[in-house]
C-alpha cells in the first residue's frame, strides 16, 4: 500500500532545474502549511540508488520528479538514469507521478502505467520556457518563465490538494490558458509575446495516462 | 524542398523579434539566445526542427481559431 506522501526530486545541477527548483518552493511551502508528508532529494542525493530506496521503503503514494529525460527515461543528478523503460519502472507501481522531465510521457508514460504505475502526467516532447539572462540570478523574479512554471505548479498543488489526475490536469490547463491569454495583452511583458508559442506547445505537450479518478 | 526553405525563412522572422534579453530552455539541450535558435533553424538540426515545429503549431492552431484571445 502507498502512504499519504510524497517525494520530490530536484537535480538542481543547471539553469533549468534550477528554476525548477526555485519555483517550486511554493509547492513545499503549501504541503508544509497543509501538514502534508513530503520528502525532498536535491543534488547529488538524486541518484537511482536513493530513489529506489526510498519508493520501496517509504511508498510515497505521489512522486514529482524534476529534471531532464528522453521517451524512454527520467534523470536525475548529472543526468545519472533513475527511471528507465523495461528495467526499473516497477518501482513506480500504484504511484501517482508528475514527471516534469522532458518526453518522459511519450513511451516511458504509457509504459509505466501498463506496468502498474496508477497515473503518469507528463510531456510528450521538451518542455520549453523563457527566461531573462538578466534574471538568471534570481529565477522568482523572472516574470518570462513565471506563467509557465506557474502552470506546472498548479497541476502539483491541485493534486496535494486530493483533487483527481483529471481535475488537476484540467486546473493545469486551465493556468496555461489564462497565463496564454494574459499574455497577449498589453499589460504583459513586451518580451512575453514573442515566445507564446512555447506555451502552447508545453500546454498540447502535457498529458496524462491511467486512472484520471486517481487522488493523493 | 522550397516549401521548407520558405517555413524555414518565415520562422526565422519571427524568432528575430525576440528581445536580446530573453533565452529559452529547451529541455535536456539547454540554454538558447535568439542568434542560437535562428543559426539552429537555418542548419535544420534537432532544435531547430523542433522550434520549427512548435512554430508551426502556434500558427495552425491561430488558423484553426483553437487560441482565444478574450
Amino acid at each position: 500500500m502507498s502512504e499519504r506522501r510524497f517525494l520530490i526530486t530536484f537535480p538542481n545541477d543547471d539553469t533549468t532545474t534550477h528554476y525548477l527548483f526555485v519555483w517550486e518552493k511554493e509547492v513545499l511551502e503549501f504541503a508544509s502549511k497543509k501538514g502534508i508528508d513530503f520528502t525532498k532529494f536535491e543534488g547529488k542525493e538524486v541518484t537511482r540508488q536513493n530513489v529506489e530506496k526510498f519508493l520501496s521503503k517509504m511508498k510515497p503514494r505521489f512522486v514529482v520528479f524534476n529534471g531532464h529525460g528522453d521517451e524512454r527515461s527520467i534523470s536525475g543528478f548529472h543526468r545519472e538514469k533513475i527511471i528507465e523503460m523495461n528495467v526499473n519502472e516497477e518501482a513506480l507501481e500504484s504511484k501517482i507521478v508528475y514527471s516534469i522531465s522532458c518526453r518522459s510521457a511519450c513511451e516511458l508514460g504509457e509504459s509505466c502505467v501498463k506496468k502498474g504505475t496508477e497515473a503518469f502526467i507528463g510531456y510528450k516532447d521538451d518542455f520549453i520556457f523563457p527566461t531573462d539572462k538578466n534574471k538568471s540570478a534570481t529565477p522568482i523574479k523572472d516574470e518570462l518563465s513565471k506563467p509557465y512554471l506557474e502552470a506546472s505548479n498548479a497541476l502539483i498543488i491541485s493534486i496535494l490538494k486530493g483533487n483527481s489526475i483529471d481535475a488537476a490536469w484540467k486546473a493545469s490547463q486551465g493556468v496555461f490558458s489564462k497565463n496564454f491569454n494574459k499574455l497577449l495583452t498589453s499589460e504583459s511583458p513586451p518580451e512575453a509575446e514573442s515566445t507564446l508559442w512555447a506555451m502552447l506547445w508545453d500546454k498540447d505537450n502535457q498529458v496524462y495516462y491511467g486512472n484520471g479518478s486517481a487522488v493523493f | 524542398m522550397e516549401q521548407d526553405e520558405d517555413i524555414k525563412q518565415l520562422v526565422v522572422l519571427r524568432l528575430e523579434t525576440m528581445p536580446a534579453n530573453v533565452k529559452l530552455s529547451i529541455g535536456s539541450h539547454g540554454e538558447f539566445d535568439k542568434d542560437e535558435l535562428i543559426a539552429r533553424v537555418k542548419k535544420g538540426d534537432e532544435i531547430g526542427k523542433k522550434i520549427v515545429a512548435a512554430q508551426l503549431h502556434y500558427l495552425r492552431s491561430l488558423k484553426r481559431g483553437i487560441i482565444s484571445y478574450e
